[in-house]
């Protein structure tokens, strides 16, 4: 039995932090100067850097500011940008969460926002503070994962490991969300096999395909020369290494950014924006992904790393997982879990993945991670551009 | 399922994984058995658990990730000489 938060729509949370969300970049040194005080106290700062409208944009911060980690949320506005913050206001204050906007030029400037900021954090504080926790249980926490800054050895240790720990959630229930469809290319064959429908199974090859005709159009290569040099053969055997956090559990569905599992299970999170490429690379850096699965309702992402990504996140927490042993002896400070034994024969992929389920356990229970503890709250929301899902796409 | 030398994925898997530079004649334990090596492996390339026939299915992560374009005798590394991918076959215009 876990720990959690509850709100409004029954839901829970592992966490109560409180956001502070700029909603654009006008606004976000004024954010930035309300959380600083209260940065170790379990205040993050949020936001959108852009001005001009964006849909995607709009239903990741309320999706966000809604998150079930979220206990209160300040929005920090200019006062003339595009993005929707009557209706952020709204979804917030409709959740039951204590919500406040100040808008700057309505405020007689920084300064006097900034007091009024820091003086509404102050209250919320204590009373989220007192708020109690109740019983909840393991089936009603989600975990995502992700890889970056991977090496040769992410994906014969933590990815599997991962992978491992994937199946023996599901198995107690959890609702478990991958992503990345550029790793996925070459493996879409072997993916669709595990889908829950036929449907299912045709919008995972879809959803692949969409990703390499994006990718070919910006010009990313696929498999290349290093590759062969370090062992792998062919591009399926390469996607895999990515693909094998997912684990062999049936897939229930494809999710876009904001959407949440209708169900328990696995999902797949498909990052790639519609249409044709228009604002950037789908992954302009691992936080934008991280944020995405946290948008899609991640209590906790589970991170994957071989070179050595030091990164946290905004609103939910991150834990780190070595997948190289002489990474982990340079940035243990940075690594919740160390898959680097496997290389060298002290643990197994099995050994290592019960002491990741375990770490997810107790930090769900309020266990800090290194990056939490180390104040990484990072966060970017990048422009994209989404479709509806396709029919097939959820379960029926 | 790790030994000291290598790691195998999953248990329906017909190759391993070296987790250093291995050399020929070498011997390697897996599952109880000793494999001797026939050729040399380098750090992440692939080792036959064993024989597969041509044609066969490569097996890692407990999924084909190619087929055997020739017979590879168990202990061999397995790469592009004696596989090759089913996906670029198939799937690539």
């Amino acid at each position: 039995m876990l720990k959690g938060y509850l709100r409004k729509n029954g839901k829970k949370g592992i966490r109560n932090y409180i956001l502070v969300a700029y909603t654009v970049e006008c606004a976000h040194h004024v954010a930035r100067e309300i959380q600083y005080k209260y940065r170790d106290k379990g205040v993050h700062v949020i936001g959108f850097h852009g001005c001009a409208p964006n849909t995607y944009a709009n239903s990741m911060m309320k999706a966000l500011c809604t998150h079930t980690n979220v206990g209160a949320v300040l929005i920090v506005s200019l006062g003339c940008e595009n993005l929707d913050i009557e209706g952020l206001y709204g979804a917030v204050q409709d959740s039951g969460r204590a919500v406040k906007t100040i808008i700057i030029q309505e405020s007689k400037g920084s300064k006097t926002s900034i007091e009024i900021g820091k003086k509404w954090i102050k209250e919320k504080l204590i009373t989220l503070n007192k708020m109690p926790t109740v019983p909840m249980l393991e089936n009603e926490l989600v975990v995502g994962t992700i890889c970056g800054g991977s090496d040769g050895t992410s994906g014969i240790t933590a990815n599997p490991v991962i992978g491992s720990t994937f199946d023996s959630l599901l198995k107690r229930g959890v609702t478990a969300i991958f992503e990345e469809t550029g790793e996925l290319i070459g493996c879409e064959h072997i993916m669709a096999e595990r889908a829950a429908s036929p449907e299912l199974a045709e919008q995972l090859i879809k959803t692949v395909e969409k990703a390499k005709t994006y990718y070919q159009n910006m010009g990313f290569g696929s498999f290349s020369n290093g590759n062969a040099r370090g062992g792998l053969t062919t591009i399926e055997e390469k996607s895999m290494g990515a693909y094998s956090k997912s684990g062999n559990a049936q897939i229930n569905g494809i999710i876009k950014p904001a959407i949440q599992p209708p169900t328990n299970g696995l999902y797949l999170l498909d990052v790639v924006p519609d249409g044709i490429p228009m604002f950037g690379w789908p992954n302009a850096n691992d936080n934008v992904e991280i944020t995405e699965l946290i948008a899609c309702g991640a209590h906790v992402v589970l991170f994957s790393t071989g070179r050595g990504s030091v990164v946290g996140s905004a609103v939910s927490p991150v834990i780190k997982i070595c997948a190289n042993p002489q990474t982990y002896k340079n940035l243990e400070e940075d690594m919740d879990i160390n898959a680097g034994t496997i290389l060298e024969g002290k643990e197994t992929i099995n050994e290592v993945s019960k002491s990741l389920e375990a770490c997810i356990i107790s930090v769900a229970n309020g266990s800090p991670t290194k990056s939490e503890a180390l104040l990484h709250q990072e966060f970017q929301l990048a422009y994209k551009r989404f479709n509806n899902l396709e029919p097939g796409c959820l379960p029926s | 399922m790790s030994s000291n030398k290598v790691v195998c994925l999953h248990k329906l898997d017909n190759v391993c994984v070296a987790l250093s530079d291995l050399k020929m004649r070498e011997i390697i334990h897996f599952n109880g058995h000793d494999i001797q090596l026939i050729d040399t492996i380098y750090f992440g390339h692939k080792i036959a658990l064993k024989t597969i026939e041509k044609g066969e299915p490569i097996i890692k992560y407990g999924v084909p990730i190619g087929s055997a374009t020739k017979n590879i005798s168990k202990g061999s590394h397995v790469h592009t000489q004696n596989m090759e991918s089913l996906y670029m076959k198939q799937f690539t215009k």
